[in-house]
């Protein structure tokens, strides 16, 4: 292949999951690009061959339609969509609409088999249809073992991507911060001709000028951090890392000798943690037996806490960890299979609550259920479906996803029925919506498919999701207990604690914090008909259906990453402190800084309730 | 104790009761994620609804209606607990199983269209607020008499607190603090009614007593007659208005009731459709303790009154009350200006008679009486000022000034709530500004609920009726325009959004028309073209009474409009008929 | 088609040409009949084509590389990418190395253009040339074969600045100075902004440029002919 295509391998290399490859891997992919230029306004759908390639916008932007013609994603630069990349399930009927001149680099669907058969990297990102394809497609992962991936091999040199911004010490903090937004970064090196004097982060002009109210026109070294310690070009990138972990610090100034060579982040580490998830997951596929399986989930704590410090956005963390249940609940499954035999009718086996969502954090219960084939019968199948349940959920357990408190589980018989009973079920919820079928809703509204048949739950949801829209007096039921978590904030804007017992003086992040965020987004959701799961994804989908405003949403959902973050870093705190993660957070861990935005968070999460319970008049 | 004294501290007790109820509800939700809430009983449910239901109308006016029309207010009775049971049996299941709990929501959907919901949702502000000005009314009366100030200041007064009521708001959804309003409200009313009853008749059961005979052998009622008679007034029992009018005034209140939002809502905040259609029956029971209390407490209220004043047989000088010796319940109502005395013969007695009545307007001269001198009994004051009448002991007294109270700021904070959410959502946010932010909606709405009240406040002060005939208004409009477009909504797929539309707008026309023509233009005094007496009024039927017939034209020109214009679309029609065939509601009980 | 087209029509000469011609990898290439004028743009092969050159004079400057990729159609292909150097026979004068950063040294290493040639023919066969100002690609090749194999280039060229100016015609704008640039063309079909100045990202730039036009055609059914500026 001709290296002269640099413009496409950078573009590419600058993408995830190409970032992944290395430059021959990525040099040897450019040849089965095809170009292809989309006019505003063309319809690609697939009969046009959308699922036949893989489509990765180079510029322009595509909307994604379902067949209900909702908008399930505006993709743009960077993105993709098509083969694999639109592989979930309800999304087949997909059809993308081009919102903008858009010129897309396309991968004919036996390429991209190709080459995801070659990079496992790829292969984890654009996550395959069904398990049978999964598992096949993870035996790739470490056959191939591609050294130059793992962190233990990285050097910092490749991971460093541009010349350091840097200023001079005599620069005033204003010159700096314009600088700093100018160049886009987070962080900015002081140096006296190239030798290292200092640095100054976001965080720093936020605690150190901002909230002390500074002179903008003092000199820079008045703030700059001065003692700070750095890495050298050569080093591996996990001693960076380890060095970033120990300080607890996101930037780390890369030194060649003496002279100023860079500028590490702990972004840039991210797409390492990633990868390190990669891994996990693969691993999981591997394990013949529970006690390997426990092995590899008491990692989990771990990804938290390197995903912690690494500063990856919580909705991403979220996505990361979550993967690593929905492998092992595959693997149970699989495993379970090879000891039972083929199962007798189809089923499917899904994840309800925070699983679904994909927003675990650290360890939580297990949320699942069974759906099983109409063709179900309870006398010759219901002791193979009972054993099964059993296998995965008591797997699940040993794992340390304990089982659910509330008997939601695929062993509780209740929830291992087959479609027309779940129909029933949430007909009966619908129709009415007392207090136990509102808490009932609340887990088995957030449901996905992770292993199994995605037919049988795609007609449960179209029925749940026909039952629901528009049905406000179910939709004002469920806005009336969604009023039972408000934030902990009280009349004066001051933290509303908990007095005595094993949590004084905390507040719960998660039912005061995280939970009337997601409780809100399943109302808009249900309200307007939508199929998203993650409460990101349902807040953006809510607004461009108009079900909540744009701005409603988005300052939803920057509180939500804010307070889902804090409970990750309150938990990897706790992780690292060889605690117990759990919830229970108290302001005095908080700075001034960050317990003001904490609560113009919760003021934004009451304004939000109050207009829900406004609107349903509860 | 005083009695003032005595009154702050049972008022101040009941609230902080709704209150400490309200937070205690709240907290107790926050518990352990799997553990639901308890369901609430039917039994309770009903009590809750029965709360939501009895206004101030109910609670002070109602009496005082009937203690000064006798026979005639007892349409009222009939009126609202006919609606009731329409409400709970005809609409509310149907509404239920189109899942939509506002009646905008229903017609807009039900005649796909942004003008029908539009309308629908004018026809109610314009419904709710006629009715919050009854609860106004009743606020003003008790807050003027409660802090002794006049009754202008004492609306004013009611203004505030019922703003700030309704905006605190949620305390609305709590059912258990409906259930202690309930219980407030229904003790602070048969309470004094068995003591009066037990005093008049010895029998403590008022609804028996009312039947049953006084100390010197003659039965309640029949002395009632004599005594007033004596005085001039009109026979008690007898019917004095024309029977067509009766009917319609029957029917516009039965019909409007079925309109109004904030009932409707209670049916559906019960989860189960059996457990909805049996809180309904308890609620009946709640309201019925009520208002069969209603004629006995009007009727012994009057009786005490009269007695009170007029002391002895007629014509003879001792019998009748000096004002100098006149008790402590007059001065106080004397200061809300809603009690006034004017010395026309200037002998220092107070003489109270029908001086319009010319047959008794001369035997009253030939006593030296020049004319009535209780210049003003507003009707509204007698459920307060009975049981101080009937000199019971002052903590019943400051109970039933908490019951009305109750009464009036938990139907008034419901209703402003309902108007204030039309506005900003069904109207703002849906139709004229749909990109409001929501802080936007949450400002929109407290605006309106400060502009409703300063409407409704106004409109109290210069009432176009009593409290009670104020809210037959508001049901009048809800019966003329509404009601209608539901019926047929529901049991006509003939009807579409053309016809709906016109019938609305001609029910609620003609009806607004009829009354302004005799109550004066928004009801401002002077304005009427024709005066209010029923010599005037079309086949003698009362303003009060057209929206029956307004409904009747709303129904008429619907569906000739529809007749003549395209059908509904097919999925309309197929809603229509889904909606009548019990499925829904069977299957979701079975299992 | 009328007589006189038939006479003069570049498939004729083709044909003439190929029935002259020794073998040669020039006469391999006439082989292969030149795509129909009146087909669907898409069933249409294309060669997006750019070189380096020394100058802009076909007689006195010479190709320094040679970067071209294929188009099926509406769909460009960077399998067939391919970029070559060639070595000149004159010293690369500064000015244009500054332009395109090909240094003598590098040069001298590579590939004759006679060595060269074949390999651009070849991948021509059958297609329309495709270039940003098409003009000096057309030229420069012709003399090259002039020289090399005794006769002239012919084929079906589609130039992206000449449908470019034909935008600018039908909608009635004044064209300023650097407006029919590549990169400023390219710029306000939103596409990209590449390096300059090599030939195959330039080639890859125009055939992004060529397809983003076509798109944008506003007639329902466009035929090669609608499009060719030789035919």
């Amino acid at each position: 292949m001709e290296v002269e295509l640099l413009e496409i391998r950078d573009f590419l290399a600058s993408h995830h999951p190409f970032d992944q490859l290395s430059k021959e891997s990525l040099n040897s992919s450019l040849g089965d690009i095809e170009i292809r230029y989309l006019r505003r306004g063309t319809d690609i759908d697939s009969d046009d061959g959308l699922l036949d390639s893989l489509y990765l916008i180079r510029t322009g932007a595509v909307e994604l339609h379902n067949n209900y013609d909702e908008l399930l994603a505006r993709l743009a630069e960077g993105d993709m969509f098509g083969y694999r990349a639109s592989h979930r399930e309800e999304y087949e009927n997909i059809r993308g609409v081009v919102i903008e001149d858009t010129l897309v680099y396309q991968f004919p669907a036996d390429t991209v088999d190709a080459l995801c058969d070659k990079h496992p990297q790829l292969d984890y990102f654009l996550a395959p249809v069904g398990g049978e394809r999964l598992r096949e497609a993870i035996t790739h992962v470490g056959d191939e073992g591609d050294a130059q991936l793992s962190m233990m091999t990285a050097h910092i040199s490749d991971l460093i991507k541009r010349p350091p911004v840097i200023m001079p010490p005599t620069a005033t903090i204003r010159e700096t911060a314009v600088m700093m937004s100018e160049e886009r970064v987070s962080s900015i090196l002081i140096t006296q001709g190239e030798k290292l004097q200092g640095i100054v982060t976001d965080r720093d002009l936020r605690n150190r000028v901002v909230a002390k109210g500074l002179d903008y026109d003092l000199p820079i070294t008045e703030i700059m951090s001065t003692n700070t310690c750095t890495a050298d070009i050569s080093d591996y990138a996990f001693e960076a890392q380890l060095q970033m972990a120990r300080q607890n610090i996101h930037h780390l100034p890369v030194v060649d000798g003496d002279k100023v060579a860079g500028m590490l982040t702990a972004t840039d580490l991210t797409k390492h943690h990633t990868t390190s998830a990669v891994y996990m997951v693969g691993d999981i596929y591997k394990q013949n037996n529970i006690e390997s399986l426990q092995e590899i989930s008491a990692k989990t704590p771990d990804l938290l806490v390197n995903l912690a410090a690494a500063d990856v956005t919580a909705d991403s963390a979220g996505h990361v960890i979550t993967s690593v249940v929905d492998a092992l609940t595959c693997r149970l499954i699989q495993l379970a299979q090879e000891k039972l035999g083929e199962p007798p009718v189809p089923f499917a086996w899904l994840a309800a609550g925070s699983q679904a969502r994909s927003e675990q954090t650290a360890k939580s219960d297990q949320d699942n259920c069974l759906l099983l084939d109409d063709s179900y019968d309870e006398k010759k199948h219901g002791e193979y479906f009972q054993q099964l349940a059993r296998f995965v959920c008591d797997g699940l357990n040993a794992c340390g996803y304990f089982y659910c408190p509330g008997d939601m589980m695929a062993i509780t018989e209740k929830w291992r029925q087959p479609l027309r009973v779940w129909r029933q079920y949430f007909s009966k919820w619908i129709e009415q919506p007392e207090p136990k079928a509102l808490m009932l809703t609340c887990v088995f509204f957030d449901l996905r498919c992770v292993c199994g048949d995605r037919n049988l739950f795609r007609s449960l949801r179209k029925h749940l999701q026909e039952k629901c829209r528009g049905n406000r007096i179910f939709l004002a039921h469920m806005a009336g207990n969604a009023m039972s978590h408000r934030p902990p904030l009280g009349f004066f804007r001051n933290f509303v604690l908990i007095h005595g017992g094993e949590h004084d003086h905390t507040f719960d992040l998660k039912h005061t914090g995280i939970v009337p965020i997601v409780d809100l987004a399943r109302i808009y959701t249900l309200a307007a008909g939508i199929n998203a799961v993650n409460t990101q994804d349902r807040l953006k989908a809510a607004a461009e259906g108009g079900e909540v405003t744009e701005e409603g949403a988005r300052d939803l959902q920057d509180t939500l990453e804010f307070v889902s973050f804090l409970r990750i870093e309150h938990q990897a705190r706790q992780i690292r402190a060889g605690k117990e993660a759990d919830n229970f957070m108290s302001p005095e861990d908080l700075s001034n800084f960050e317990r003001n935005h904490l609560k113009d968070a919760f003021s934004v999460v009451r304004t939000m309730q109050n207009v829900l319970s406004q609107r349903y008049k509860i | 104790m005083d009695l003032q004294t005595l009154t702050y501290i049972v008022v101040g007790a009941t609230f902080s009761l709704y209150i400490g109820i309200a937070i205690w509800a709240r907290a107790g939700t926050t518990g352990e994620f799997y553990a639901a809430g308890r369901g609430v009983h039917p039994v309770a449910n009903g009590m809750a609804t029965a709360a939501d239901w009895m206004s101030a109308a109910s609670f002070i006016s109602m009496a005082g209606l009937i203690a000064f029309k006798g026979y005639d207010a007892s349409l009222f009775l009939m009126g609202w607990t006919g609606g009731y049971v329409l409400l709970a049996m005809l609409l509310a299941p149907y509404l239920r199983k189109f899942g939509k709990f506002t009646v905008p929501e229903f017609i807009g959907d039900r005649y796909y269209s942004k003008v029908a919901r539009m309308v629908a949702v004018l026809c109610l502000i314009v419904a709710s607020i006629t009715y919050v000005i009854g609860q106004m009314k009743g606020i003003g009366v008790a807050f003027s008499r409660f802090l002794e100030l006049d009754y202008a200041t004492g609306l004013y007064v009611g203004m505030a607190i019922v703003f700030f009521y309704a905006v605190l708001g949620g305390m609305k959804g709590i059912t258990y603090t409906q259930i202690a309003q309930y219980c407030v409200l229904i003790f602070a009313y048969t309470v004094p009614a068995v003591f009066i009853s037990m005093n008049l008749t010895g029998n403590p059961l008022p609804q028996l007593g009312l039947f049953s005979a006084t100390a010197d052998g003659t039965p309640l009622l029949v002395k009632l007659d004599q005594t007033i008679m004596d005085l001039g007034f009109a026979q008690y029992t007898a019917q004095k208005g024309g029977t067509l009018n009766m009917v319609f005034y029957t029917f516009s209140l039965m019909i409007g009731t079925a309109g109004l939002p904030h009932v409707i809502i209670r049916f559906f905040t019960v989860p189960k459709v059996k457990d909805a259609r049996s809180s309904a029956g308890w609620a009946l029971v709640f309201i019925a303790i009520l208002y069969t209390t209603a004629p006995a407490v009007g009727s012994m209220a009057r009786l005490n009154l009269t007695n009170t004043i007029q002391t002895g047989p007629v014509g003879e000088v001792s019998a009748n009350l000096e004002y100098e010796k006149r008790p402590q319940w007059f001065k106080n109502w004397e200061k809300t200006g809603l009690l006034k005395y004017e010395d026309k013969n200037g002998d220092g007695r107070i003489q109270y008679y029908n001086d319009k009545n010319p047959e008794f307007a001369k035997k009253a001269e030939s006593y030296g009486w020049k004319g009535n001198e209780m210049t003003k009994v507003d009707r509204d004051i007698m459920v307060l000022a009975n049981p101080e009448i009937a000199k019971l002991p002052n903590w019943v007294i400051a109970l039933v000034a908490a019951g009305g109270l109750a009464a009036a700021l938990s139907t008034a904070a419901g209703l402003l709530l309902a108007i204030s959410t039309a506005i900003s959502h069904d109207l703002m946010k849906s139709m004229f500004t749909p990109n409001i932010s929501e802080k936007g909606e949450l400002m929109a709405a407290r605006v309106a609920m400060a502009g409703a009240i300063a409407v409704a406040g106004y409109l109290g002060l210069h009432p176009p009726g009593f409290a009670a005939q104020t809210v037959a208004l508001a049901f009048g409009l809800a019966a003329s325009s509404i009601f209608p477009a539901l019926m047929m909504g529901i049991f006509n797929k003939r009807i579409n959004n053309t016809g709906a539309v016109t019938g609305m707008l001609v029910g609620l026309g003609s009806t607004l028309l009829y009354i302004f023509t005799y109550k004066g233009w928004f009801f401002i005094p002077g304005t009427n073209m024709l005066p209010n007496t029923t010599a005037n009024h079309l086949f003698g039927i009362a303003p009060e009474a057209f929206g029956a017939i307004g409904a009747m034209l709303n129904f008429a020109s619907a569906t000739i409009v529809s007749k003549l214009t395209a059908p509904p679309p097919e999925h309309i029609q197929h809603l229509v008929e889904d909606i009548r065939i019990p499925k829904g509601a069977g299957a979701a009980t079975d299992h | 088609m009328t007589i006189w087209q038939h006479l003069f029509s570049i498939e004729e000469r083709r044909n003439w040409w190929m029935r002259k011609m020794p073998p040669s990898p020039l006469r391999d290439y006439y082989e292969v009949p030149f795509p129909d004028v009146e087909s669907d743009w898409r069933q249409v092969d294309y060669l997006a084509l750019d070189y380096e050159t020394t100058g802009l004079d076909e007689h006195k400057d010479e190709i320094l590389s040679i970067g071209y990729t294929t188009i099926n159609g509406s769909c460009m292909r960077l399998a067939d990418a391919t970029h070559m150097l060639t070595r000149p026979r004159c010293v690369i004068p500064g000015e244009s190395a500054v332009v395109h950063g090909i240094m003598d040294d590098v040069a001298s290493s590579a590939e004759t253009l006679e060595e060269v040639l074949p390999h651009l023919l070849r991948a021509l066969a059958g297609k329309a040339m495709l270039a940003h100002y098409a003009t000096i690609e057309y030229h420069f090749l012709s003399n090259a074969c002039k020289r090399i194999y005794g006769f002239p280039f012919v084929g079906r060229v589609v130039d992206t600045l000449a449908l470019e100016v034909r935008v600018f015609r039908s909608q009635e704008k004044p064209i300023q100075q650097g407006d029919l640039r590549l990169a400023n063309t390219r710029n306000r079909y939103g596409l990209p902004r590449y390096r300059a100045h090599n030939a195959l990202i330039d080639a890859i730039a125009a055939g992004e440029l060529f397809l983003a036009q076509v798109a944008n055609r506003q007639e329902k059914r466009t035929i090669l002919k609608d499009l060719a500026v030789v035919s």
